[in-house]
C-alpha cells in the first residue's frame, strides 16, 4: 500500500528507456519528453539523410514523433523503443518520398565497386567544408534503402537484429546492405581520402 | 573487406560496443584488418562530427502542439488516496447522523430510567399522616432530622 502511495521516482539521466516507456504509456508526458530530447537528435539525422531536404525532415522528424506518441501504448518490447521508433521514423521518410516523387526510391549505387578499395589516409582526414560536402554527396549516392540500413548502424548504433526490425528485413539482407553500401560509400570517398592500397 | 572473418567484431569494436585493444592489437600485424580499421574510424568519425553539427531545439515546439498532454490519469496511489479520503468523508458524516439520534433516545431512556426510580421511591417514601407526626415533633438539635426526604427536594435533583 504505502508502496502504491510513494510518488513515481524522478527522471535522471540514467533513467532507462524501458522505464521511461512505461511511465509514457501511463499518461506521463514529461516521460514522452525525455525520449524525444533522447532520441530526436538521431531521429532527424536518419531523415535527413533519407529525404535530402532538412526543411521536410524537421516536419518527418515531428511527425514520426507524433506517431510514436500515439502508437506507444501498443509497444511490448519496453527496451526497444530506439529500432521501434527508427522504423516509424523509415516509414515516415518512405512516405515523404513516395508523396514529393522527386527521386526514385532506389538509387544510384547499384554497381558496387568489386575492387579492393585502398585504405584512407588519415593525415588527410581533416574534416572541412569539401570533405564534409563529399562526406554528404557520398551518403547521397546510396539508394534509399542502402542507406538507411548504412545509417541506423554506423551513425545511430543499432544493432543487426534491430535493423533487421526496424527495415522490416531478414538479417541476411541487412547485412548484405551494410556491407554493399559500405564499399560505395568508401569509393565515394576515395579520391578525398584515399592512401596506399593494402 | 577484412578476408580473416573479423570485419563484424572490428565494427563492434570501433562502435564501442565490444572492447577494441585486442582487435586493434591483431590489426597492426594483419594487414586486411588494418586496412578494415582504418576505414571504419574514419567512417564513424565522419559520422559523429556531422552529429555534433545537429541542432533540434525547435522541433518539441512541434511535437508537444501535436501529442496535447493527456488530462493526467490519475495513478493507483492518487485513486486509493482519492477512496481513502472519500471513505472517511462519508464514515465521518453518517457518524454525525446515525450516531446522534442513537446518543438522545439513549439519554431520553436513562431519563426515563431516572423518572421511574424516582416515582418508585416517592411512593416508597410516601409522606404519611405518621411521618408528618413525627415531622412535626421538635427537633433535636439543628437542622433537619425526620429522615425523610420531601419528594419536592428529591424532584429537584
Amino acid at each position: 500500500m504505502l508502496r502504491l502511495l510513494r510518488p513515481p521516482a524522478p527522471i535522471t539521466p540514467e533513467t532507462p528507456d524501458e522505464a521511461l516507456v512505461r511511465r509514457a504509456q501511463k499518461g506521463e508526458h514529461e516521460a514522452f519528453k525525455v525520449l524525444f530530447e533522447r532520441h530526436v537528435l538521431s531521429v532527424r539525422r536518419f531523415l535527413r539523410d533519407l529525404i535530402r531536404d532538412t526543411d521536410a525532415a524537421d516536419d518527418a522528424t515531428q511527425e514520426t514523433f507524433t506517431r510514436a506518441h500515439v502508437q506507444l501504448p501498443r509497444l511490448g518490447d519496453h527496451d526497444r523503443f530506439k529500432p521501434w521508433v527508427f522504423g516509424i521514423a523509415r516509414n515516415v521518410a518512405f512516405e515523404v518520398k513516395r508523396v514529393r516523387q522527386h527521386e526514385p526510391l532506389e538509387g544510384e549505387d547499384d554497381e558496387v565497386p568489386a575492387a579492393v578499395i585502398p585504405a584512407p589516409d588519415p593525415e588527410r582526414l581533416l574534416l572541412d567544408r569539401e570533405l564534409e560536402g563529399q562526406f554528404a554527396s557520398a551518403l547521397a549516392g546510396l539508394s534509399e534503402h542502402r542507406r538507411a540500413v548504412l545509417l541506423l548502424r554506423l551513425d545511430h548504433g543499432l544493432s543487426y537484429d534491430d535493423i533487421a526490425a526496424a527495415m522490416g528485413w531478414t538479417l541476411p539482407m541487412v547485412k548484405n546492405e551494410i556491407h554493399r553500401a559500405r564499399l560505395a560509400m568508401r569509393a565515394s570517398l576515395l579520391p578525398h581520402l584515399g592512401g596506399p592500397t593494402p | 573487406m577484412s578476408r580473416c572473418g573479423k570485419t563484424h567484431l572490428l565494427e563492434r569494436a570501433v562502435l564501442g560496443e565490444v572492447p577494441d585493444e585486442a582487435l586493434r592489437e591483431h590489426a597492426a600485424h594483419c594487414p586486411r584488418c588494418r586496412h578494415e580499421l582504418a576505414w571504419l574510424d574514419t567512417e564513424v568519425r565522419l559520422f559523429r562530427e556531422r552529429a555534433a553539427r545537429d541542432e533540434v531545439q525547435h522541433l518539441w515546439r512541434g511535437v508537444a502542439a501535436r501529442t496535447v498532454a493527456p488530462a493526467r490519469r490519475p495513478g493507483l496511489s492518487r485513486v486509493l488516496v482519492g477512496l481513502a479520503a472519500g471513505l472517511l468523508v462519508v464514515l465521518g458524516v453518517g457518524r454525525v447522523f446515525v450516531q446522534a439520534p442513537a446518543s438522545s433516545s439513549g439519554r431520553d431512556a436513562s431519563i426515563m430510567a431516572d423518572s421511574a426510580s424516582l416515582e418508585a421511591l416517592m411512593t416508597e417514601n410516601a409522606f404519611t399522616a405518621a411521618d408528618e407526626d413525627r415531622c412535626s415533633r421538635p427537633g433535636q438539635g439543628i437542622g433537619f432530622h425526620c429522615g425523610y426526604v420531601p419528594a419536592s427536594l428529591l424532584a429537584s435533583r
